[in-house]
């Protein structure tokens, strides 16, 4: 059996920072991925085309021919009754809150994970979003936030200050320092980079607006449209270029001007690590000495794909993803099925749409689909009754629910004849549409719910894997908060004097995923309230180390990567300290 | 069509110099020969409303025999193929009403009649809109939805390289997703009218620093 001192099991940015970050020529470290891709210039032109070709252009398009998918399946946005991953037995087409009880979350299974399909907005957590229960919720009765789990994080915005920081030079964030300062304080430390251009749109939009306050729970508070901190260039950084505005940055960045976690990969690569693709981890076994002594996995493109092969390491680290991490844990036997923590409290960001037409063209798809939000809106006493959230201001029309195709498609409907449009009314009518399309995309806070959970399905994927079992549901704290973002939004197309287009009131069924899991493995200080240490540590097997979102122990409303990236730098840090 | 006016067809098209010029050659090369590719490339201008110059009609690529074809025939090919009965009867009842005085408004007649033939003609006419627009057509294998209000989840896309040739993202002043070739920062900017090259790199520099009431000042010429 081979031996590593260290073995890192998934390779998404977490387990891509921490192979570059422990790598040095005296260690021998082994990543396993399950996925079967390049990680360079080739591989991305290859995706390229694929995306070209492929005429219903998706999130995941470019990923849907991988070689040997089928192997190691990953979940794609659908509805349960066409979902072929996840096992969600609450999830019934005909049940009368279908909607509400489904995880539509989901992630790409690649050498360098979601990164590849992701905006690349990189703001911090705000210093609240680490002590929610004890500043927002001890008060509270239980049932005003259904019962939740609640716990503060066992490390504040303080003592990730400085883990931020690096993770900002390391992913290479663009971003306004003097427009965070405030929300998430900095320390006067600059960005690597400046932060994007306001696209058009955005500057007649913040014109319109201006400075406005609205009444959340009876406080005012300031909704400052500000440029989000993004992990793309805007000058050329760490051997990429600067953002060209593809427009295209999920499903897929062309240039790499964006950040993925393939920037890593490679650097790992480069410096002696091993990275074994094709390699589906099944186990992980411990040894008498309480330890984690073997990783086990399949290796689908081997002669014998269902013959486990095992590695050992002196140090594992599991960076799969909150599904895939608990799903890997409960499958070893490490913890009971009944676990309080393991696969449970398993979280996304819950998000709706708000969409008008702008009194004026503000020519949206040009540029980077998102360039400007409105963060401050994400944290005060609101906290209390409902869900912190974030509003985003969209650069791309009315994202999935309206662009050039389906604006065609409505003015070019064969049923109806009356509305059928041809030459230059056709041509006008859809220039003047689709260079107004404006939206407010929200994302709320989802509370950690035991029930919310990954358990281990009885069917099994096609390596004779286990699949994971979901139960899930989006709760009444957070579907006011949707409630309560819509109606901020409304407010501010209001003032704005763009049209709103849509019902009065959002329909809560309505919400689409964000497709941010996290939770599942909590970090915490004891064995008793939770999975791991603030290091990532598992308290009960000390050579193993969790990364990634899985640990978080609430969601905020903030997007994870730089986050997950923060605390993989700090278990870095932390597992150099103890060599 | 017959072999020998293809060919000569095809001589003539032949004749036009890559990316020389972005016209449709109704005047020159198609003009001799009222071939059925004569007929979709005005019918085409006709539906989407699209000047002459503004198709990707120079581009050229390589058919299934390796020949170097135009892009609409290669396009009249996919819709033949895709919707044969309603692409011949919409060539038809084109080629009825492109001498009148109005051709557009003829055929717009035609196409908002209620009923089963005029709905087949409807059917066809989206698709040429769409592959000039978007380079998708409709799956005729799955049918429109009537609640989705004419939106499809079903498409058929082009080979290589005719995704960036989407008609739409110019006429709205974007890049085709994927192919920007633009400096970074060109989206500060409002677009010119047609977005056929790239802000040159030191006017951005200047515009960038500009404030909004000069930006919002620019004419749209």
């Amino acid at each position: 059996m081979a031996e590593y001192d260290v073995v890192i099991i998934g390779s998404g940015v977490a387990g891509a920072l921490c192979a570059a970050g422990l790598s040095n020529r005296s260690r021998r470290i082994l990543v396993l991925e399950a996925a079967k891709n390049g990680l360079g210039v080739g591989q991305r032109e290859h995706f390229r085309r694929l995306w070209d070709t492929v005429p219903n252009k998706s999130w995941n398009t470019p990923y849907l021919r991988m070689a040997g998918i089928q192997n190691y399946p990953s979940p794609g946005p659908s509805t349960p009754d066409t979902k072929v991953y996840f096992d969600q037995p609450d999830a019934l087409p005909e049940g009368p809150d279908k909607s509400l009880v489904t995880f539509k979350g989901y992630y790409q299974r690649l050498a360098g994970g979601s990164t590849w399909a992701w905006r690349g907005n990189t703001p911090r957590m705000m210093p609240g979003d680490f002590e929610l229960k004890s500043k927002y919720l001890s008060n509270v009765p239980a049932e005003q936030y259904d019962g939740a789990n609640v716990a503060d994080w066992p490390i504040s915005y303080d003592d990730l200050k400085q883990w931020y920081l690096k993770a900002e030079f390391e992913l290479g964030v663009s971003g306004n320092a003097e427009e965070w300062e405030a929300l998430t304080p900095r320390d006067g430390a600059q960005y690597p980079m400046p932060g994007q251009p306001k696209s058009y749109s955005d500057r007649v939009l913040l014109a319109r607006i201006g400075s406005k306050s609205v009444l959340l729970d009876g406080e005012q508070i300031k909704a400052e449209i500000i440029t989000m901190a993004q992990a793309r260039n805007t000058r050329p950084y760490d051997g990429r270029p600067a953002c060209e505005g593809n427009h295209n940055c999920i499903p897929l960045c062309p240039t790499n001007a964006k950040y993925d976690a393939t920037v890593h990969l490679k650097r790992a690569h480069q410096k002696g690590v091993e990275i074994r693709t094709g390699c589906v981890v099944t186990k992980l076994e411990a040894g008498s000495d309480g330890t984690i002594s073997r990783v086990l996995y399949k290796q689908w493109d081997s002669d014998d794909p269902q013959i486990e092969r095992a590695v050992s390491g002196k140090i594992v680290i599991l960076a799969a993803n909150p599904i895939e991490t608990p799903k890997i844990l409960l499958n070893s036997g490490l913890y009971a099925d009944d676990d309080p923590y393991v696969g449970k409290h398993l979280m996304d960001h819950v998000q709706g749409e708000c969409l008008a037409l702008a009194p004026e063209p503000i020519y949206p798809f040009r540029g980077p689909q998102t360039l400007c939000g409105i963060d401050s809106l994400r944290d005060g006493r609101y906290r209390a009754k409902f869900a912190s959230f974030r509003l985003t201001l969209g650069n791309d029309g009315w994202g999935r629910a309206g662009n050039p195709t389906s604006v065609l498609e409505q003015l070019l409907n064969p049923a109806d004849p009356s509305s059928f449009l041809i030459g230059k009314e056709l041509r006008g009518t859809a220039i003047e549409t689709l260079t107004r399309l404006v939206r407010f995309g929200f994302s709320t806070e989802q509370l950690p719910h035991v029930e919310n959970r990954v358990e281990l399905s009885d069917k099994l994927d096609p390596l004779g894997i286990r699949r994971p079992r979901l139960h899930y549901r989006v709760h009444s704290y957070t579907q006011r908060a949707l409630s309560e973002a819509y109606r901020v939004s409304k407010e501010l197309f209001s003032a704005m004097g763009a049209e709103h287009i849509g019902e009065e009131e959002f329909d809560v069924s309505d919400w689409n995923t964000a497709a941010h899991p996290m939770g599942t493995c909590r970090m915490g200080t004891t064995q008793q309230d939770s999975v791991v240490d603030k290091f990532g540590r598992c308290h009960n097997y000390p050579n193993l180390y969790i990364v990634g979102a899985s640990v978080f122990p609430t969601g905020s409303a903030t997007n994870p990567v730089l986050t997950i990236a923060a605390l993989a730098l700090m278990t870095v840090d932390k597992i150099e300290s103890l060599n | 069509m017959a072999g020998a006016s293809r060919r000569a067809f095809l001589k003539a098209a032949s004749a036009i110099p890559i990316g020389a010029t972005a016209k449709f050659s109704t005047t020159e090369a198609l003009a001799a020969d009222a071939t059925d590719h004569e007929s979709f490339v005005r019918l085409s201008l006709v539906l989407t409303g699209l000047a002459e110059s503004e198709p990707p009609a120079a581009v050229e690529q390589s058919n299934a025999a390796g020949v170097l074809v135009k892009l609409y025939e290669i396009y009249y090919d996919r819709l033949q193929s895709a919707y044969p009965v309603e692409f011949r009867e919409l060539l038809g009842a084109w080629r009825a009403v492109e001498n009148a005085a109005d051709p557009e408004a003829a055929l717009s007649q035609r196409l908002t009649v209620v009923g089963a033939g005029a709905e087949r003609l409807r059917v066809a006419a989206r698709q040429i809109v769409k592959i000039w627009y978007l380079s998708t057509i409709d799956d005729p294998r799955v049918p429109l939805d009537p609640k989705r209000k004419g939106k499809n989840s079903g498409q058929v896309g082009g080979d290589l390289g005719q995704y960036a040739h989407s008609a739409i993202w110019s006429l709205i002043g974007a890049p085709v997703p994927g192919y920007s070739n633009f400096p970074h920062g060109y989206w500060v900017e409002r677009p010119a009218p047609q977005l056929t090259r790239a802000v040159p790199l030191d006017e951005l520099k200047k515009r960038q620093s500009s404030d909004l009431s000069t930006l919002m000042e620019i004419p749209d010429g």
